[in-house]
């Protein structure tokens, strides 16, 4: 790419974003920028001498939008808790950086020592969105590093989500454990050799022997720890797991073969033994290798702020929200949201519950009324006293609540325990039957048959095929943009038989609200005005203008006031500006559908904006296509209906209007109660009591790193007309489960029968439980592969990890 | 049953004992034994440098090393660009 000139990018394209500049062009250096972000972050970049990286990523970095008050860092006890780790002067952290979405993002935040002294690396983690930073304290805090990084579009993202660093462990862990059980297999099999090779026992093959019991206990007792675990709980609880005749398997293997070593009978299976463990370990790896940008055990801790202003003796100062204690008055400034339910003392600002209740309508306040926590302050701040802890707030409660706290554990794994459970029993009573049969014939003979079925009925074949076919499927979805929790999910999938939608964000187009404005045209000073009076409400319609019109200026606000539903008004260098619904300008209301917001300038209207929420026409074919198979049900918070969804679930059940997140919560309950499995599919805020309780809860995501708590599969937007795929898929997957379960019985049928008889040798076992693992592994991929390349459409292929 | 350790003449050491037995077995089988050990000393001393990845970190990420081996070099792209 060394010929790279600007002009190469054609004229109205942004040379830092790569967005059409629409009618807000601004020049540099004869460049084009689509807005004042944008030319700040190339202005950052060439002072820096970083501009080669327009030559590399030509029109594809982060547009410079978010505005975040970094302020909190300022405050070192926060700044503290957020380090990671720290010496006198070197601090290490890991931020969260959600824009992270294509190679240029890596390129220059590798780069960030070019930006301050103060930084000595960085090194993003593209999976994860992270960016661990090490830099020198007493050249650059914390607070300026993330304003750094929020000048060059990457702001990052602050909460009290600890649970990332037990996640991190486990998987460290599970390597440990897969290297130990790898090395320790091996190197049995390499003493076991020497063995099968030569028929007279030799003397030196009993110190071989030890040896092989010495490389053996570490994998009995760390690497296939979690299986004894399974052992112990079912002494304890009596739980019937798959774990449970795997942990049997195990423990006669080895048992049995130190037996036979230290008596000197035979060589023993210990080379099986810890292939076996070495397999299940891979399985396992296989399973739980998950997609780590995407956090589905996200909680309310995550979505609350870090840290709060709490009034001390001396002022006002940052307090970490866990330490807030009841009695504290705390200030939460505009667009924040307050952490725990406190009673009003003072201030303008009106709150949206809009997460809480889901109705995007702003409350207004008055002072001494209680404020719940969850509730975002917008346009202006309050004052409040703390009454409930956070721990204690109701929010906190509700997801606490029952809902939210019973797993669906007993819905869960229902075919393999099934299955495992007789297993175990016919296993055993397989064993007993074999042993009572040699008993009168040869004493030896019979303890021989009695492991033997047990060491070789193992289930370990029917271990592997959940996380080989199923883990297999879960990363093959992805590739579609499709993203489930768990395999566990994919079980449970399988069992829908009615889907229930949300509207908002699933069949109407949330991020594309059409805007069109009808009245004077507007000149970039005006627009300027409208943009900058918009930014202070949180209001969807506000925003909507504010990203319709495109403005990069800030200009001064005087005496804003919003009146909540109506509209907004303030003064901006002397002039006096009004915008909201027909009836806060005009005074009165005529019958349109179509929701408009009108402004005024000084008394005269100078025009109307328009909206209108597109509903996603492709979702139309897709309820045509579900509806033949599945009964299907809508429910919306809006109090009125839609003809057109009306229309499209004509024959379905009766669309729900006007429902809260409790209704759609019951709703759900109501369905279950009726014997149906239902699938909700939301957008993942207001009806996540909802989807929780559904037994599969479809999140539609428009932002990768969306809050998404109750999700049990999170789908990409463009992603959810592959909804009958999705399903026909889960159908599909269990035949192929079936398959495997049928070549597991043939192998465990082979086996049993050398078993019953009493040949079962060490050579044979060490064949013969290999080669089935390998051939379901196989069997695995090569069938869910061939599965989804009939399934899903071709053209897709390339969906998971482009650039844009 | 017995357990079978093995044993020669009284009066010598462990180690020499097996030194004694090594010398009275057949050639091929030498060869495979001593093999054995080299094999296990070379296998511990991986395993050891596995445990040493996973600690520091290398397991961590296993996407991103595969976009950064593709930049271009920067410093000698931006000398040919001015």
């Amino acid at each position: 790419m060394n010929n790279n000139t600007p002009h190469t990018i054609s004229k109205t394209a942004c040379y830092h974003c790569g967005e059409p500049c629409n009618n807000t062009e601004i020049q540099l250096d004869e460049l084009s920028f689509c807005c004042h972000g944008c030319k700040t972050v190339y202005q950052i970049l060439a002072d820096n001498n970083l501009t080669s990286f327009y030559d590399q990523f030509p029109g594809q970095a982060v547009q410079a939008k978010q505005n975040t008050n970094y302020d909190f860092l300022k405050n070192t006890a926060i700044a503290r808790q957020l380090i990671d780790f720290q010496t006198d002067n070197i601090a290490t952290i890991i931020l969260e950086l959600p824009q992270i979405h294509c190679s240029a993002c890596i390129w220059i935040l590798e780069r960030l020592f070019r930006f301050d002294d103060g930084i000595l690396s960085s090194k993003v983690n593209y999976l994860k969105k992270e960016c661990t930073i090490v830099f020198d304290i007493n050249k650059i805090d914390l607070f300026s590093l993330a304003n750094l990084l929020q000048q060059i579009g990457y702001g990052p993202e602050f909460n009290l989500n600890n649970s990332k660093e037990e996640k991190k462990r486990f998987s460290k862990s599970n390597n440990y454990k897969i290297g130990l059980a790898g090395f320790c297999f091996g190197n049995i099999m390499l003493l076991s050799f020497p063995e099968y090779m030569s028929s007279p026992h030799q003397p030196m093959f009993t110190t071989f022997g030890y040896l092989k019991i010495l490389l053996a206990l570490p994998v009995l007792l760390y690497a296939g720890k979690d299986y004894l675990l399974a052992a112990k709980q079912f002494l304890l609880k009596r739980n019937i797991g798959i774990d449970l005749p795997i942990a049997i398997g195990m423990i006669t293997l080895f048992s049995r073969s130190v037996f036979e070593i230290l008596s000197g009978i035979g060589e023993g299976y210990l080379d099986s033994f810890a292939g076996f463990v070495f397999l299940l370990l891979i399985g396992k790896w296989f399973q739980e290798k998950t997609y780590s940008n995407i956090a589905f055990d996200r909680d309310y801790t995550s979505f609350f702020p870090i840290s709060v202003l709490r009034k001390e003796a001396d002022g006002w100062d940052f307090t970490a929200i866990d330490q807030l204690k009841s009695g504290d008055i705390i200030r939460v400034r505009n667009e924040e949201i307050l952490p725990c339910d406190s009673k009003l003392l003072a201030g303008n600002g009106r709150i949206d519950y809009s997460f809480v209740t889901g109705e995007s309508k702003l409350q207004s306040t008055t002072i001494h009324q209680n404020i719940f926590a969850g509730g975002k302050i917008v346009g202006g701040f309050v004052e409040a006293e703390v009454i409930h802890p956070v721990a204690q707030s109701r929010l906190t409660q509700l997801w606490n609540d029952d809902v939210f706290q019973k797993s669906k554990d007993i819905k869960e794994k229902s075919i393999i325990d099934f299955i495992s459970k007789y297993f175990v029993f016919i296993i055993i009573g397989i064993a007993v039957i074999g042993f009572f049969y040699w008993l009168p014939i040869d004493i030896g003979m019979a303890f021989n048959v009695l492991t033997s079925v047990l060491i070789i009925a193992c289930p370990c074949v029917l271990a592997l095929s959940i996380p080989f076919i199923y883990g297999n499927g879960i990363r093959q979805l992805s590739k579609w943009n499709i993203f489930l929790k768990n395999t566990d999910t994919l079980f449970r999938l399988q069992e829908i038989d009615n889907i229930v939608f949300d509207k908002t964000g699933t069949l109407t187009d949330h991020s594309k609200m059409q805007v069109t404005f009808s009245g004077i045209s507007l000149d970039d000073q005006t627009k300027n005005q409208i943009t900058s009076l918009c930014r202070l409400s949180a209001h969807p319609l506000s925003q909507a203008i504010v990203e319709f019109l495109k403005s990069g200026d800030e200009v001064e606000v005087n005496n804003f006031s919003e009146f909540p539903g109506q509209g907004i008004q303030g003064t901006m260098d002397n002039n006096f500006w009004r915008l909201g619904s027909e009836k806060f300008i005009l005074g009165h209301t005529s019958q349109t559908s179509i929701s408009r917001s009108y402004i005024e300038f000084n008394g005269d209207i100078l025009g109307y904006f328009s909206f209108e929420q597109k509903l996603k026409g492709e979702m139309k074919n897709i309820i045509e296509n579900l509806k033949t198979s599945y009964i299907l049900g809508m429910t919306s918070g809006d109090p009125i209906p839609h003809p057109e969804i009306d229309q499209w679930f004509a024959k379905c059940e009766k669309p729900l209007y006007n429902q809260s997140p409790q209704d759609k919560l019951r709703h759900i309950d109501n369905l279950i109660q009726q014997g149906y499995s239902p699938m909700m599919v939301g957008d993942g805020l207001n009806d996540s009591g909802a989807l929780k309780q559904s037994n599969v809860g479809v999140v539609v995501n428009h932002r990768q790193n969306n809050f998404t708590p109750a999700a049990d599969i999170v789908v990409n937007d463009e992603a959810l007309i592959l909804l009958p795929q999705l399903l026909e898929y889960a159908q599909w997957t269990r035949r192929i489960l079936y398959g495997g379960f049928v070549i597991a019985a043939l192998y465990n049928g082979i086996g049993l029968y050398f078993a019953l008889k009493g040949l079962l040798s060490p050579l044979f076992a060490a064949v013969l439980m290999p080669l089935s693992s390998i051939t379901i592994v196989v069997y695995g991929f090569f069938s869910i592969n061939i599965l989804t390349q009939i399934i899903f459409p071709k053209n897709r292929n390339d969906h998971s990890h482009s650039n844009r | 049953m017995t357990i079978v350790i093995p044993t020669v003449d009284t009066g010598h050491s462990t180690a020499l004992g097996y030194v004694i037995i090594y010398t009275q077995i057949s050639t091929t089988m030498q060869i495979i034994i001593l093999l054995i050990a080299i094999s296990l000393i070379l296998a511990i001393g991986f395993l050891i440098g596995f445990f040493w990845a996973v600690r520091s970190g290398q397991y961590d990420d296993d996407y991103t090393p595969s976009i950064r081996m593709l930049f271009d070099d920067e410093e000698t792209n931006s000398k040919i660009n001015k």
